[in-house]
């Protein structure tokens, strides 16, 4: 009976299960909200991990993220932003029947898309560039980017009697570390003062001679003295924001104060990288236990009797219990490559989130504009009306929880204090 | 000659209707695409049903095959069912059919079972709507369960192959870490947790569509007359399952995800070696899996509570409280998830807030199970097939809620953990109770299905076996766990020998009982045809023929209280319940319409 009360007004979108286009379009929008709730709850899994290791290593976390550019991050910030607007706009277009603003405003939209992930592609790259990946093989990140055997002047292969190519020693490697992180910390993101302790490490491990062979020894300066303490303070305003950044900018009296203990350091014969050097893992070997005093917690703090457990097991490098050294400021500044063991691995750990986190909102990004796309062709064909337009409200929410998942994730990875 | 007799059915006001194909659901149009590509919520819970059983079968079938290699548990060294007892074989053999039979068990058949198969069906109908509120989703989530089986089908049958000694990648060489994936041992053996964790993670999904299309469906379609509070109670179980589905899945889909580029990239979040901590896997895991515990009983707690109501011809008693106890349970789910973690090394005073919050679970648990029992005093109780699997449903429920309480005190738990104890705890509930629910369920809507009466003393018997099998296989292990019995365990002390040959023997009465139900159900094919109210519910569900036209209603249903039953009548000439159209509010012309 009813089937013909409502077949007056039942046109074509209008699905039979519905009575009026009203509930039909309430029903759409309620279901694509719970599917935004799931899809918050599924990062929030990612945004729980990362709080937690983030409490427990806040240095660690302010000192890994001094490898990703803010300045990438906020233009894409400001991108998503505004494809959010257009696609605002489109909204409104489809509800006013403006075909044209519409169509417009879809493309502005899907190009903000395009220009999100083609900057997310040169931040990718940059990254896997210093060797940072996605993946165990980050572990021993700095080493993946050097060579691995001993080559001649040429280039090729010193091999042995038995023709089998010989590992550099631990001391080649060594260098080789220090110079690839001297150059993506302190160089490419203009790093404040590294502190003296590090000064002197990279000056041990020739850093600023093949600085020099390259022509850039300034660099090296630069980064450790500012051209001198006359420009100190206008060199340090200028750095100001990133300072904060980093999270061991460090006032200024540390930097004169730092100065004075590094000579100290530096002059101190007790002062010993060959048990540092025995420290930094050669690639394909994964070195013993160092024995460092270890804090009553594991890792995240969830498991402190996890950690008690392998203690007594002796298993080597099952559950790593080392202590993270403050880093909160330059003086006790210490490269990467002579964290001990364990903090390397945390450091790793921040890149994995980082991949996982920004890969997964890539993804979401690239499902969105798979939608946006969708409906431009629909509304190309002119199948939206003032009546009907549930789908682009509806890819405008996903749209708009694409932006609003990366504008936490921003502030998170990239402005660490 | 009566009605009954004749190949007839009869409408709501107990006039014959005689079947013509095509005027219901079931014939409504034919040919496999026909059922393959229908957006008809009926046959897309028919379908689940025959793949949730295929499900069950293959679980069950590990479950009596572990339960018979227990048989010989204590023979270590002598050869038995082709292997040595205790050997690594025998012991891998075990490891993988636990594990299997688990993750079968847990991720195909017992979450989707009544949501998907009962729910899909009767929802709607209970609504007196047409369909749920996105048919196409509904497939979709089909699909999805369809592809997430089927990888773990595929590690499944690479394990059998390997077995026989056929070399298998690792990606499909059976699976073996128990269905929790707990790290670091998933991270580190040599069996397929990559396929298993995305089969998982696409049934998550497919768990995740159904959920929120119901939300949308409740929110949405709800009839003229019915508010929230004159649904059936079976809607507000699935209401707050959905919500659940919607609000756990996620957690459990991120950590599957991380689990997976664990395995295959190392990313390390779980992996302590590289910085990450294996506990926090426990939190993620059990954050999604213990409110998914109540995503396997809450529809169970639904279906009973509209099956006592129904059979004891009685309004239900303290309708809010049940229908808010439900959403209590599926809220109190999401903060007591740290009671599985015990004894891995949580702080002890996050331990005993999660003891307390746990305990409180018990308190709406206990509300229901009162309020059925207040529903039956008095009631005219009709003790037939689907009010037997109520009955006992309350019966291992209750059991299975008291021994929580065990497992939930500190104190206690400790001693307990990881027995048999624990084992014989979850069965009874999300074996016992659910299976029981669902068992009961289907015989409950059968007629309203399949428009077919079973046979009501097979029914019986088969609910016979069950029981007795079920408490013999479980009971048992109650004691077996607490005199030390571990579980996951291939051998044993012998003095545990008696304890698994009881429950071995009751495994196997179960399945006989099984089977019974099953064959039932297939001769039910030649059964009388049901008349469109043979228990006298007032619930929209039977105010349409057996089995419905394929949209559901001949015209508009109006919602009425679903538990007045006053105004049917038992017309003995067709064993069934009818109407008197002048008590039919929805009925347009208060005329039989045709
Ligand atoms: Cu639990």
């Amino acid at each position: 009976m009813s089937d013909h009360d409502h077949d007056h007004d039942h046109p074509d979108y209008l699905a039979h299960h519905f009575d009026t286009p009203d509930q039909q379009f309430e029903a759409g929008k309620l279901g694509m909200w719970l599917f935004l709730v799931t899809e918050v709850l599924m990062f929030g899994g990612l945004f729980c991990a990362y709080a937690l290791y983030r409490a427990n290593h806040p240095d660690i976390f302010a000192y890994a993220h001094g490898f990703l550019d803010w300045k990438l991050g906020a233009v894409n910030t400001a991108i998503l932003l505004a494809s959010s607007f257009t696609m605002a706009l489109a909204v409104r277009a489809s509800q006013l029947g403006q075909q044209g603003v519409l169509i417009l405003m879809l493309v502005l939209t899907l190009g903000g898309g395009f220009g999100f992930l083609g900057i997310k592609y040169v931040e990718y790259t940059s990254k896997f560039g210093h060797s940072i990946w996605p993946g165990q093989m980050n572990l021993y990140y700095p080493i993946a980017d050097i060579k691995l055997y001993q080559e001649d002047a040429d280039g090729n292969r010193i091999t042995d009697d038995q023709g089998n190519p010989i590992p550099i020693t631990r001391e080649m490697q060594l260098r080789e570390i220090a110079f690839v992180e001297f150059e993506t910390l302190a160089i490419k993101h203009h790093y404040t003062p590294l502190g003296v302790d590090a000064e002197q490490y990279y000056l041990d491990m020739g850093v600023r001679e093949r600085l020099e062979e390259h022509g850039h020894a300034e660099h090296f300066d630069h980064v450790f003295h500012h051209g001198g303490h006359g420009t100190h303070h206008a060199d340090e305003a200028d750095h100001g924001s990133h300072d904060g950044d980093e999270g061991h900018g460090g006032d200024d009296g540390h930097g004169h104060a730092g100065h004075e203990d590094a000579h100290a350091a530096a002059d101190d014969p007790a002062y010993d990288y060959e048990h540092e050097l025995a420290l930094i893992p050669v690639a394909g070997e994964v070195p013993a236990r160092s024995k460092v005093p270890a804090p009553a917690y594991a890792s995240t703090g969830l498991s402190p009797s996890f950690a008690h457990d392998a203690d007594e097991a002796e298993k080597p490098g099952l559950v790593e219990t080392l202590g993270a050294p403050d880093l909160s400021h330059a003086k006790h500044y210490i490269p990467y490559a002579m964290q001990p063991e364990g903090v390397q691995r945390r450091i790793h750990l921040f890149f994995q989130i980082y991949y996982c986190a920004t890969g997964l909102h890539a993804l979401h990004v690239l499902i969105g504009m798979g939608c946006i796309t969708w409906v431009l062709g629909k509304s190309l064909a002119g199948a939206f009306t003032a009546e009907y337009n549930v789908p682009v409200d509806i890819v405008g929410l996903y749209w708009h929880i694409v932006d609003l998942i990366w504008i936490f994730l921003f502030p998170l990875l990239y402005l660490i204090h | 000659m009566t009605v009954a007799d004749k190949p007839i059915t009869t409408d709501i006001y107990g006039q014959p209707v005689e079947p013509k194909p095509g005027n219901d659901y079931i014939t409504h149009s034919k040919g496999v695409l026909s059922w393959a590509l229908t957006l008809d919520h009926k046959r897309i819970g028919l379908m689940y049903l025959v793949a949730v059983l295929a499900a069950f079968a293959i679980g069950g079938f590990f479950a009596i095959f572990l339960r018979t290699m227990l048989l010989f548990g204590s023979k270590v060294g002598e050869t038995r069912m082709g292997f040595e007892v205790g050997a690594a074989a025998w012991n891998d053999f075990y490891n993988q059919a636990f594990t299997l039979h688990g993750a079968i068990m847990v991720f195909m058949f017992i979450i989707p079972a009544i949501p998907a198969v009962l729910g899909n069906f009767a929802l709607p109908l209970q609504l007196g709507a047409k369909d749920v509120a996105f048919p196409r989703l509904n497939l979709l989530s089909f699909y999805c369960w369809c592809g997430g089986s089927a990888l773990l089908a595929a590690i499944l049958f690479g394990g059998i192959l390997s077995a026989f000694g056929i070399a298998m990648p690792q990606a499909l060489n059976g699976l073996d870490t128990g269905w929790t994936f707990y790290t670091p041992y998933s991270t580190t053996t040599q069996t397929g947790v990559v396929l298993a964790t995305l089969g998982a993670f696409i049934l998550g999904f497919s768990s995740i569509l159904t959920g929120l299309n119901f939300v949308a469906t409740i929110h949405m379609l709800k009839p003229k007359g019915m508010g929230w509070f004159n649904m059936p109670l079976f809607l507000w179980a699935m209401y707050a399952t959905a919500v659940i589905q919607i609000l756990a899945t996620p957690v459990l889909a991120i950590t599957l995800l991380l689990l997976c580029a664990e395995n295959l990239i190392g990313i390390g979040v779980f992996d302590p070696k590289l910085g990450g901590d294996p506990v926090l896997f426990q939190h993620f895991f059990w954050f999604y899996s213990h409110p998914a515990v109540y995503i396997m009983i809450l529809p169970g707690l639904g279906v009973v509570s509209e099956i006592i109501s129904t059979f004891s011809r009685k309004h239900i008693f303290g309708y809010k409280f049940i229908a808010y106890s439900s959403v209590a349970i599926a809220l109190f789910g999401f903060i007591v998830w740290g009671h599985h973690m015990f004894t891995s090394g949580q702080s002890a005073m996050i331990n005993a807030i999660f003891s307390l919050l746990t305990m409180s679970v018990a308190i709406p648990s206990a509300i229901k199970v009162f309020n059925w029992l207040a529903t039956m005093y008095h009631g005219k109780i009709r003790v037939e097939t689907p009010m037997l699997y109520a009955m006992g449903f309350i019966w291992l429920f209750t059991i299975g809620g008291l021994t929580g309480l065990f497992l939930a005190a500190l104190s206690t738990d400790i001693y307990f953990h990881d027995t048999y104890f624990v084992v014989a705890h979850f069965h009874y509930v999300m074996v016992g109770s659910t299976l029981f629910a669902f068992l009961g369920g289907m015989y409950y809507w059968f007629p309203k299905m399949f428009g077919r009466m079973y046979n009501e003393t097979w029914g019986r018997i088969g609910w016979a076996f069950c029981f007795v099998g079920f408490n013999a296989t479980f009971f048992i292990q109650f004691i077996a766990g607490s005199k030390g019995m571990p579980r996951r365990y291939a051998t044993f002390v012998d003095d545990f020998t008696w304890y698994h040959h009881l429950s071995t023997g009751g495994s196997y009465i179960l399945t006989i009982g099984l089977f019974i139900v099953l064959a039932n159900w297939i001769l039910a094919k030649r059964g009388r045809r049901a008349p469109a109210n043979p228990w006298g519910g007032n619930q929209l569900e039977w105010h349409t023929n057996s089995p419905p036209p394929h949209a559901n209603f001949e015209y508009d249903p109006v919602g009425t209280d679903p538990y007045h039953f006053h105004d049917w009548t038992y017309d003995e000439k067709i064993d069934g319940y009818v109407l008197d159209p002048e008590h039919d509010p929805g009925n347009p012309t208060h005329a039989p319409v045709h």
